[in-house]
């Protein structure tokens, strides 16, 4: 674990009810770093993102953001800590215009930065046009636009990116992670969970590979080989 | 029979029909708009409401009194009563809401029906024993008395306001949900309560702000249904009924299809009282009530979402 | 390595103790009558009428999912089918006030044939055949009173309930001489004036020569109800405990799964609830009634027939057999006891009491006590029992 880690777990825990989703992760990320998790639909990628803003409950002690517990945190409290999720499947709020779901991704904190909605729109232009169109109305690559660029609205020092380009056609999906480059500019910290190993070993600082709830392989991408990466994934063998 | 055919026939009687029946459609939309509120917002039936708006009555009935009592004009004691109640009733419904009902929602549907079910039976024996079950009544003075000449027949002054005041809340209603950052905060957690924690959005204190405002309706509510006849402590579960069939009738999320919904309720109300006598009024309102869930069970003007 | 199938096994030894006892319990109290105390009689159908009204309660609700606020309709139905069917025709039902009879100087008497077509009648009927008649017709009235609320869902499904117990109310208000206001006093000798009933009586003279007809009358109306209500809990037992029981259970997990293994959620939930209405109106034919008579605005009573239902399930623990025996007899001791102490507060105290048993004790007693021990009374799991 780095010394200067914003955002890391020690041992953390999951559980569905009795289901046990998550074994023990180990796992940080510091100011400015982009990771990257890999792992197979069911690894406990999103469990570990939702672990992470407190939409499951876990022991205080197994998650720390700047030196505070945060594993018991409720919800409400990620955003003014400087934590902000993009969920998984957008998850746009449907009585919303694009704008207010801009608007209300930064209502709620007295976080300042430099998200406003005219960077936003900045970074998203087409979201400019559409502003008073109803959330839900968008294609699917803008509706995660206007995901991403409500969390943004938050100026996060951590943001959480559950599977970005689900669903997306492939151009769509370059659109979307050409704005990750202006998004470390400002230094935002990214988690960025991904299906698409490429995309995710293109962007990241850092891979981790998770596989049935643990973590499987660890390491900066060009220190990791393609078999042992494989092997990481499907879980097959014993990682590099 | 041949009081239906009368009335089929006679321009003046449908007319006292579509009059009274908006009247009274008016006073059930605002029975409803509370209910309609907080179902949309929280998926919280209220099996209380009714009960809600008699205590309301009540309240206002009192201080309304007292501020008689110190020799203001009985016009304005309705209005200076609503205005000091207000509060008092807004703290009321967030007590509540945070204290008692944010405790009930969740998957299971039973809890929310059950407590609220118990708030009905405490609240109506509460009013018998403070208030006993002689009915009251709000004094309005002219405010109750008054009307307006058309020719035939005199249109109540009351009824006019009432109106207006309807269209009015359910107009205010509709830019608070579409105008304001706290109806932003209601469509959102309406939406995605899952996901409107994460904007920071705290989810029992917006619920119970979300009650304090259905309270709000609830006692504006109560003062024109105390102005507009008597109560007694036990009028509370057939509000509830009116305020449910304008809701349903109308579509369940719209607040201006509750409008609808009261009126279609209150004219059909009328109808049947004129046509056949007064004892089919309630029964005609039911009958219509269900027709319309028969033939249109999302109700005339839905939402799309629900 | 299984060398056998394994058995399922439901039955356990403390269940078929529970069994034992609930029978001894029931013959037990057939024999109340025996000691000759009318109001022992009235207080034993009271908690019967209550204990039978709440489990069929929560087998809608509890099991099936269907809060429904308006059974008492079906209660007031069954009264008013029974009355219908045993009163004779031409017996006076009251007196006309409006119509001074010259002769006798008393109000004009009124026949149920004053107020209904003579095609109408097929009394008077046996009090047992009118009964079973009542569950016949709830079984009947239940069937349109489901297209109309099995469109609504969750709380809505509730009011609406609500909304059509209110109209079958307001409708038979409405029907001749069963409505007018607050309804006539009709002697219930009319609906019970049978051979058996005579015999009855004879009976009890020969242990008390004091016994009153009336008490024969009350005796043979127990009998009644500790008969269907020991069948209404037999009924609902083998129900829950059987492949329906399982269904139930899944839907009320998870919907959509219950489906898709083939499960028929809205056939099921339909025939409980006609199977419920028609038990209902059963109960209510045998004991919705006492001395003062034919009241439509008592038989149809929320408060008595809902509102105490489901203050005695929500105690007793909804969802579970025993939660409505437990609930029963914990409100009728607090109603006899409470009522002493706290007078008009009764409802206020209730209710409380319900909400903060709903708060922090939503399965109610009995789900408080099987969470910390999986104790039941009358075992509904199956175990799965491997034999080597």
């Amino acid at each position: 674990m780095s010394p200067d880690a914003l955002l890391s777990t020690t041992n953390l825990e999951a559980f569905y009810g009795d289901f046990q989703a998550l074994f023990g992760i180990d796992f940080s990320v510091s100011a400015g770093e982009t990771v990257a998790i890999i792992g197979a639909n069911g690894a406990g990628k999103s469990t570990f993102l939702k672990s992470l803003v407190g939409l499951l409950s876990n022991s205080p002690e197994s998650i720390h953001f700047d030196g505070q517990a945060i594993g018991a945190m409720p919800p409400s409290r990620g955003v003014d800590l400087g934590l902000a999720l993009v969920p998984e499947g957008r998850r746009l709020f449907g009585s919303l215009t694009v704008e207010e779901n801009l608007i209300i991704g930064g209502q709620h904190t007295r976080r300042q930065g430099h998200w406003t909605l005219e960077t936003v729109y900045d970074l998203f232009p087409v979201l400019a046009e559409r502003r008073k169109n109803p959330g839900q109305a968008l294609s699917g690559g803008q509706q995660q636009m206007v995901a991403i660029g409500r969390a943004l609205l938050s100026n996060p020092r951590v943001l959480l990116c559950d599977e970005i380009s689900l669903g997306l056609a492939p151009i769509v999906i370059k659109d979307i992670y050409a704005a990750v480059p202006r998004i470390r500019e400002e230094g935002t910290a990214m988690v960025v969970v991904e299906q698409d190993i490429n995309q995710a070993l293109a962007v990241a600082d850092r891979l981790y590979c998770f596989q049935e709830g643990r973590v499987s392989l660890e390491g900066a991408p060009d220190a990791l080989s393609r078999e042992a990466i494989k092997a990481a994934y499907f879980g097959l063998g014993a990682a590099a | 029979m041949e009081q239906l055919f009368e009335v089929l026939t006679s321009p003046l009687r449908l007319l006292d029909i579509l009059i009274d029946g908006v009247s009274s459609g008016a006073q059930y939309a605002l029975f409803a708009a509370g209910l309609s509120l907080i179902f949309g917002i929280m998926r919280l039936v209220n099996l209380a409401h009714g009960d809600f708006i008699i205590l309301a009555a009540y309240i206002l009935f009192a201080i309304s009194w007292a501020l008689g009592a110190l020799g203001l004009a009985p016009e304005l004691n309705p209005v200076l009563a609503l205005v000091l109640a207000a509060p008092i009733l807004f703290a009321l419904g967030y007590a509540v809401q945070r204290g008692v009902l944010n405790n009930t929602l969740g998957k299971d549907v039973l809890p929310p029906l059950l407590v609220t079910f118990a708030l009905s039976v405490i609240i109506q024996n509460g009013l018998f024993l403070v208030f006993s079950p002689d009915t009251r009544s709000i004094d309005g003075g002219a405010l109750s008395t008054a009307g307006i000449d058309i020719g035939y027949r005199q249109v109540p002054l009351l009824s006019i306001i009432t109106v207006a005041v309807a269209v009015a809340v359910i107009g205010g209603l509709q830019t608070l949900f579409f105008r304001t950052p706290l109806g932003r905060d209601f469509r959102a957690v309406s939406d995605d309560p899952e996901i409107a924690q994460l904007m920071g959005i705290n989810r029992r204190h917006v619920f119970a702000l979300a009650m304090g405002v259905a309270m709000i309706v609830v006692a504006i509510a109560g003062v024109m249904f105390g102005l507009a006849g008597s109560f007694d402590p036990y009028l509370g579960p057939t509000r509830l009924l009116s305020a449910f069939e304008a809701v349903i009738i109308g579509g369940v999320g719209s607040l201006w299809g509750t409008l609808a919904g009261g009126t279609i309720l209150g004219i059909a109300e009328q109808f049947g009282s004129r046509a056949f006598g007064e004892a089919f009024k309630q029964i005609s309102g039911h009958v219509a009530f269900l027709l319309i869930l028969l033939i249109r069970p999302r109700g005339l003007f839905p939402r799309a979402k629900d | 390595m299984m060398t056998s199938t394994p058995s399922i096994r439901q039955n356990t030894p403390t269940g078929t103790l529970a069994l034992i006892v609930f029978v001894l319990a029931a013959v037990l109290a057939a024999c109340l009558p025996l000691l000759g105390h009318t109001l022992a009689l009235q207080w034993g159908k009271e908690f019967l009428m209550l204990l039978a009204l709440a489990s069929l309660w929560n087998l809608l609700a509890g099991y099936a999912g269907l809060v429904s606020v308006g059974q008492q309709a079906f209660v007031g139905f069954g009264a008013y089918v029974f009355l219908h069917l045993t009163l004779d025709p031409s017996k006076s039902i009251g007196q006309d006030w409006s119509q001074i009879d010259p002769l006798t100087g008393l109000g004009k008497n009124i026949t149920l044939a004053d107020a209904f077509p003579a095609w109408m009648f097929i009394g008077p009927v046996h009090p047992l055949l009118s009964v079973l008649a009542a569950l016949a017709f709830g079984a009947l009235l239940a069937i349109p009173v489901s297209w109309i609320v099995f469109r609504l869902r969750g709380p809505y499904f509730a009011i609406g309930t609500w909304v059509v117990a209110v109209v079958i109310q307001l409708v038979i208000g409405q029907l001749g001489w069963l409505g007018k206001g607050t309804g006539t006093a009709i002697s219930l000798d009319y609906a019970f004036g049978f051979g058996d009933m005579n015999a009855v009586h004879s009976l009890f003279q020969n242990l008390n020569p004091d016994s009153k007809k009336i008490f024969a009358r009350e005796a043979y109306r127990f009998w009644m109800m500790l008969v269907a209500t020991v069948l209404i809990l037999l009924a609902i037992l083998a129900v829950i405990r059987s492949r329906i029981g399982l269904a139930l259970a899944a839907i009320r997990d998870n919907e959509a799964a219950a489906s898709s293994l083939g499960v028929n959620a809205a056939r099921l939930k339909l025939m409980l609830f006609v199977a419920v209405g028609a038990a209902t109106a059963l109960v209510g034919a045998i004991g919705a009634f006492d001395e003062s008579g034919l009241l439509p605005m008592k038989n149809f009573s929320l408060l008595e027939y809902t509102a105490f239902i489901i203050f005695i399930v929500v105690i007793g623990g909804i969802g579970s057999f025993e939660g409505p025996i437990i609930g029963t007899l914990i409100y009728f001791v607090a109603d006899k006891i409470l009522t002493g102490l706290v007078g008009e507060y009764f409802y206020i105290v209730l209710g409380v009491i319900g909400i903060i048993v709903m708060l922090f004790a939503p399965k109610g007693l009995w789900g408080l006590v099987q969470e910390r021990t999986g104790f039941a009374l009358f075992p509904v799991r199956r175990t799965v029992v491997f034999s080597k």
